[in-house]
């Protein structure tokens, strides 16, 4: 009998959010991959072909509204992740290359959301997308590598191809070469063809959570971008709602520099980090110090909800 | 420094110079190139200036700097439509001969500066100039 006692304490329970963000990935890379049959990439035509994969094309609503819950499904996954690394302090020597690997994963997947949001067109999206580039702008070194990439914080047809090509191509495959990384790193004894069927089992677990939150809860697509009115509100991905929190109430340069210091704080916390790797549970003060970040985490990202 | 040690430096340079190349070809076709400039004159003639009444203004919806063109008794005005706080589009008030942001409810005066709300920055004011019957806002 399947019971879901087996299916989450499975035999690779130890890697159960990797084996799911992978899980995830397969289902994001499907669903994307099928609607890029339909998707034409320009500024134009693009709001007009997602409205076509979503009214007309077989079964085109339920891919676009699986793609879409499965990307926030995926950065959950991977918040997740990096949550549990440091609660379990899996970034101790010599494992701080997996931590590295993980951050950049969340980057990427974070630069994958950015990119995707673009490509139908839509008004709520394109000023999501706008808010965003507001905010990176302010950030030292990734404002430059942007506009390496994309120019001058300005949305043209050039840009919007270059999100097409960086969402359909370069990012997934970045995406899978960190991650095939990080599962390179996993103890071989676990890696076993003997668990194939759990994975399937895991996928249909979670395609069914995706399908009935697109059925329930699917995005509700409104009017073609317009670059000169801008929405009452514009709502932003809850990731980032905790950094817009920052960029609201600091100032210009300071917010930059707080924000560019903590995530080097993050990146280097193998090598700031030198104690025993006791999981942090264990230990009362520095199970107080996180629950405290995740509480803050939480209640900067509320605040910036209702500032939005 | 042997001769055997000599030929190997040089392979090695070549083959990194050859490396660094391809790399640097390739980023330099990524990197994105400057249209902007090719793409938005510095002068914009602005039309149907004629219709404007004392107190009204006409939006310019130009991609790279939206502004609003005022007619005042003194003249015209041309000010940023670009909110200085979250870079929102801003909406003229004619009843209340203000500017409005929709996003977080600031308000400005006929000069762009900030009355209410989060923003701090007074809006840019362009230099309008009029030249045989014809209306130009400069840009930069």
């Amino acid at each position: 009998m399947l019971s879901l006692n087996k299916i989450i304490f499975f035999p690779l329970k130890k890697y159960f959010i990797e084996i799911l963000i992978l899980i995830n990935l397969l289902i994001q890379s499907l669903t994307g991959f099928l609607m890029l049959f339909y998707y034409i990439p320009s500024m134009e035509k693009g709001y007009e072909s997602t409205i076509f994969i979503i009214r007309d094309v077989p079964l085109g609503y339920y891919f676009f509204n699986i793609h879409f819950w499965g990307a926030i499904f995926i950065l959950i996954l991977i918040i997740l992740l990096i949550f549990k690394i440091i609660f379990y302090k899996l970034y101790h020597p010599p494992k701080e290359i997996l931590w590295i690997f993980t951050f950049i994963l969340f980057l990427l997947f974070s630069f994958a959301y950015f990119t995707g949001i673009l490509l139908p067109m839509e008004n709520n999206f394109y000023w999501q997308v706008e808010r965003i580039m507001e905010i990176l702008k302010e950030i030292p070194v990734l404002n430059s590598i942007y506009s390496f990439l994309f120019g001058n914080f300005i949305i043209n047809k050039f840009v919007h191809i270059r999100f097409y090509i960086f969402h359909s191509f370069l990012i997934p495959s970045f995406i899978i070469f960190f991650l095939f990384l990080i599962f390179l790193n996993f103890e071989r004894e676990k890696i076993s063809p003997f668990y194939l069927h759990y994975l399937f089992i895991l996928f249909l677990i979670l395609f069914g959570i995706l399908l009935t939150l697109s059925i329930l809860f699917p995005f509700k697509i409104s009017e073609i971008y317009e670059p000169f009115k801008t929405p009452k509100k514009i709502y932003l991905p809850f990731f980032l709602l905790p950094i817009y929190f920052l960029k609201i109430y600091l100032p210009k340069k300071i917010f930059g520099l707080i924000f560019l210091i903590l995530n080097l704080l993050i990146f280097i916390l193998p090598w700031v980090d030198k104690r025993e790797p006791v999981p942090i549970y264990k230990n009362k003060i520095s199970l107080s110090i996180f629950s405290l970040f995740i509480i803050l985490i939480f209640l900067t990202g509320i605040f910036g909800f209702f500032k939005l | 420094m042997k001769r055997r040690d000599f030929l190997a430096w040089i392979f090695k340079v070549t083959i990194g110079s050859w490396i660094l190349g391809f790399v640097g070809s390739i980023l330099s076709f990524i990197k994105f190139p400057k249209i902007e400039k090719e793409e938005f004159e510095k002068e914009i003639e602005i039309k149907g200036h004629e219709n404007l009444k004392t107190g009204e203004a006409k939006f310019i919806p130009h991609l790279k700097e939206p502004l609003f063109l005022i007619k005042t008794e003194k003249g015209f005005v041309a000010i940023s439509a670009v909110c200085t706080h979250l870079k929102c589009i801003l909406e003229y008030n004619f009843e209340n001969k203000r500017i409005d942001c929709p996003c977080h409810g600031a308000i400005f005066d006929l000069n762009g500066n900030p009355i209410e709300g989060p923003p701090k920055i007074p809006l840019k004011r362009y230099e309008v100039k009029e030249r045989s019957g014809k209306v130009y806002v400069v840009l930069e």
